[in-house]
């Protein structure tokens, strides 16, 4: 009987239309929903604008920030019970699960909330040098000169060298981090979601164009920008394909779809704008051509 | 076909169709008289007793004297007393407790703690309650300053108190106290409780899940459409990742049945998206660029039932939109104030609720109004022709909340009963709210109909502690101001006129009954036999006591 109600009592009501299907129901329509029409409030010029600002530190990288989060814990106090607390006293490396509600070193640092990282090197099963590294935290680090690094929530990428040079990767980095003691994309602060995935050269060496894909999202005080299935070809000249969104502050978002050529253009779209063709300064490629670079590098 | 088949094939129809259409049911066919409209609706309450049970619902506190001899006055009074009730303030905080009945989110626990963000452990309780109670305040301020219910899911501004503003990114005026109009400064879309941290931290979605069970609430308590309930049958193919398991979502024919709906529905979550569950800082924000992941999770675009969505901007438009919203808040006010769920047999009143809602241009209040004047809920007895389908319906004698016995009898005794700052009616880590009947939102999500052992037992402790409380206050020998005890002194004894009086007005008091001969010599007898054991104060501690534990109390 509840099941029944719960279709019926979904649907009654009364409306301005009603009719008489072939069973006799009476059937009453609305219009369709019609949804809110925002306009956005960036121009255009001023939306390309914040996607090269947004871009201008580079995107995140997940080996700068773990090697950073090693660095910092490298300052851990070692003992049992350390300064912050591992899972396992005896380790004195910075990977390793911790948890500590808040303790200070003889050096100065702070420790709260947990982690745990690990980085692995070695051969995988199927006998490919790999190279991988991951974590899951929740954590604010304060160094002795005041600064906090927030960690909050988990990252990996696993790289694998598979032959002729050639190197496969993917990898995740969600959550949100800073650091004002460090430089470029952590120094302000970011919310991020992205996904990587591709085959690069190694070292940047190799016959056959390196390929990096990215989905996701990068979020910092200039603004939001989301890939959907962003491709970097990285040959004698860089490429780029799918598409870079900008959130406008009205809550709606700039669609920019790359056509896949020398310079970083496309067609640009949004809610209450006719479509038209839109580039990117070039200055965005360079950032992105870091990120290949620090991938390549193993 | 036989009734019980239209109305099956009608409700798979409404489960399946995309569009947001809605139908009227042919009035079921039958070869029984049609009841009359006596034995249909039953007797309602006497004016009094409406009264008492309008003020419980309303304020969560009985009538006052004065009320009470309005109504025997003039019946018709009760009108003009039903608007006072709904514009006292006590409404807004009354409000709170009815609708979490509802949407469940005064929770005991949430992925966080109180030290995650620097607070002391002895702010557990208010941690909790300060989080739980946020999407509740926002639709009870909009309550209580009768708004259209549409702002409840297109508001731009939330509720927060001092330690909501201090743990959540949230602007919170200068120099104020308490639950405040304030507005979240992380670049979250409007959408009233829909992006409240509250109400997504008790509905929480995991790395697998991917905001469906979050889409899945929304259509539950707004829309009144519990996907859970749909009938499925599926042969379960191996869903290890997520690309098998979204192409079984959209091939199979029973999950596309929902899955339809609730992906794109879930698609417009993602600003919600955490990346680790237990993180304070993932926890408090609006994750603006995360608004698009749904189309990298769950391979599809933003919608809502067939209509697009740019995103979470558009959510709580379309959602206030949806002709079934409307239908749900009369349903849920319905529900709540009838204290049962309603039949096909209801459909008829709901739809005419409906009608005066839109009239009235959706404001909550009309819509009490409309609920509280009308015969199911005031119903107070069956009719001796009464069919069993309304005996088995109507709801005529409705046991009092958890929370309706706390505040009423820290109104009516002065008595509340926390431990180390816990109200230990209000919560279930060490309290006793689900003992009494309540909800604790997670383990039991209706609040209990019947009488119960547990509840009995629970009961009784409170009452000893309320009726103690009261005489000793109310019988010092510095008391300047008396709650209950107005008429006697330590010396009164039964017979005596003032003992007599005193009786007569506690009976009005707590049951809006008058007292009659035979319960009079009861609690006469049982005082006189406690006096005999100790003495005044405790003999009417423990009349108190039994008062309370009488059924008339319980029941409004």
């Amino acid at each position: 009987m509840t099941l029944l109600l719960l279709g019926l009592l979904a649907c009654v009501g009364s409306s301005s239309t009603p009719g008489t299907d072939t069973s006799g129901t009476t059937v009453e329509t609305h219009p369709a929903i019609d949804p809110p029409h925002h306009t956005v409030q960036l121009s255009v010029d001023e939306a390309l604008a914040t996607v090269e600002d947004s871009l201008a530190v580079g995107l995140p990288d997940v080996l700068e920030l773990h090697a950073l989060y090693e660095e910092v814990m490298g300052h851990r106090e070692l003992g049992n019970p350390g300064c912050p607390t591992y899972e396992d006293p005896t380790s004195t490396g910075p990977g390793g699960n911790w948890f500590d509600r808040g303790c200070t070193t003889d050096e100065g640092w702070t420790y709260f909330g947990n982690a745990v990282a690990l980085h692995i090197i070695g051969v995988n099963p199927d006998g490919y040098p790999i190279d991988a590294v991951g974590s899951s935290a929740s954590f604010q680090i304060t160094d002795p000169d005041g600064e906090v690094f927030v960690g909050g929530g988990g990252y990996n990428l696993d790289r694998l060298l598979i032959g002729d040079g050639r190197m496969s990767l993917f990898g995740t980095l969600g959550g949100t981090y800073s650091y004002g003691a460090a430089e470029g994309w952590l120094k302000e602060g970011v919310e991020v979601s992205l996904f990587f995935d591709g085959e690069l050269n190694h070292m940047g060496v190799g016959d056959t164009p390196g390929q990096l894909r990215i989905d996701g999202g990068v979020g910092r005080a200039e603004g939001q920008i989301s890939f959907r299935e962003l491709i970097i070809e990285r040959g004698e000249t860089m490429r780029l394909s799918g598409q870079i969104d900008l959130r406008d502050p009205s809550g709606c978002w700039f669609h920019l779809a790359l056509e896949g050529s020398e310079r970083p253009c496309g067609t640009l779209s949004a809610e209450g704008i006719d479509d038209q063709e839109a580039c990117l300064s070039d200055s965005v490629l360079v950032g992105l051509d870091t990120l290949v670079d620090s991938l390549e590098t193993m | 076909m036989r009734p019980s088949g239209a109305l099956f094939s009608l409700a798979t129809l409404m489960a399946c169709g995309a569009p947001p259409e809605e139908v009227t049911p042919t009035p079921t066919p039958t070869h029984q008289a049609a009841p009359s409209e006596a034995a249909r609706y039953g007797e309602p309450l006497d004016a009094p007793r409406l009264l008492r049970r309008l003020s419980l619902d309303l304020l969560g506190v009985l009538p006052t004297e004065d009320q009470l001899r309005r109504v025997t006055e003039d019946p018709t009074a009760l009108d003009a007393l039903t608007d006072e009730l709904l514009d006292d303030p006590r409404l807004e905080e009354r409000f709170v407790h009815l609708l979490n009945e509802r949407w469940l989110t005064r929770v005991d626990a949430f992925n966080l703690e109180p030290w995650d963000f620097g607070l002391s452990e002895d702010q557990t309780y208010p941690f909790l309650r300060s989080v739980g109670e946020e999407p509740l305040r926002v639709a009870a301020r909009v309550l209580v300053e009768d708004q259209p219910w549409g702002e409840i899911v297109t508001a731009e501004w939330t509720m927060a108190n001092e330690l909501l503003a201090e743990i959540f990114p949230i602007q919170y005026p200068d120099g104020a106290e308490g639950w405040q109009v304030s507005r979240y400064t992380d670049g979250r879309p409007a959408g009233g409780v829909l992006m409240t941290n509250g109400l997504w931290w008790r509905y929480y979605t995991t790395p697998n899940n991917y905001s469906r069970s979050r889409a899945a609430a929304i259509s539950r308590l707004f829309l009144c459409e519990d996907l859970l309930l749909r009938p499925i049958s599926f042969e379960s193919p191996a869903l290890l990742d997520r690309e098998s398991l979204n192409a079984a979502i959209r091939e199979e024919e029973a999950c596309a049945g929902c899955h339809s709906a609730l992906d794109p529905l879930a698609s417009a979550l993602f600003g919600f998206w955490w990346f680790d569950l237990y993180d304070p800082t993932e926890l408090s924000r609006y994750h603006a660029e995360r608004e698009q992941l749904g189309v990298y999770y769950l391979e599809t675009d933003p919608a809502w039932f067939g209509t697009p969505l740019q995103g979470a901007v558009d959510l709580g438009p379309t959602l206030a939109a949806d002709p079934r919203f409307k239908t749900c808040a009369v349903r849920t006010f319905a529900e709540l104030l009838w204290r049962r769920g309603v039949e096909v047999e209801d459909l008829p009143t709901l739809d005419a609720l409906r009608e005066g809602f839109v009239a009235a241009e959706l404001r909550p209040k009309a819509l009490l109004r409309l609920v509280v004047q009308g015969p199911e809920y005031r119903v107070g007895a069956l009719t001796d022709d009464a069919p069993d389908e309304v005996a088995a319906r109507l709801s005529t004698a409705r046991l009092m909340s958890a929370d309706q016995l706390a505040s009423a009898l820290t109104d009516l005794t002065g008595f509340t009963w926390t431990l180390d700052g816990w109200d230990q009616l209000d919560n279930d880590e060490g309290g006793y709210r689900v003992l009494l009947g309540g909800v604790d939102g997670v383990t039991v999500t209706s609040p209990l109909r019947d009488p119960a052992l547990s509840r009995a037992l629970a009961l009784k402790r409170l009452a000893q502690g309320a009726g103690a409380a009261v005489a000793a206050a109310d019988l010092h020998p510095d008391a300047t101001t008396r709650r209950l005890l107005t008429e006697v002194s330590r010396d009164s004894r039964p017979g005596d006129a003032a003992f007599t009086a005193q009786l007569e007005a506690l009976s009005w008091r707590l049951y809006a009954v008058p007292l009659d001969a035979e319960r009079r010599a009861e609690l006469e007898t049982l005082w006189s036999a406690v006096l005999a054991e100790s003495d005044a104060e405790q003999a009417w501690a423990s009349t108190l006591s039994v008062m309370i534990r009488d059924p008339r109390f319980e029941v409004l």
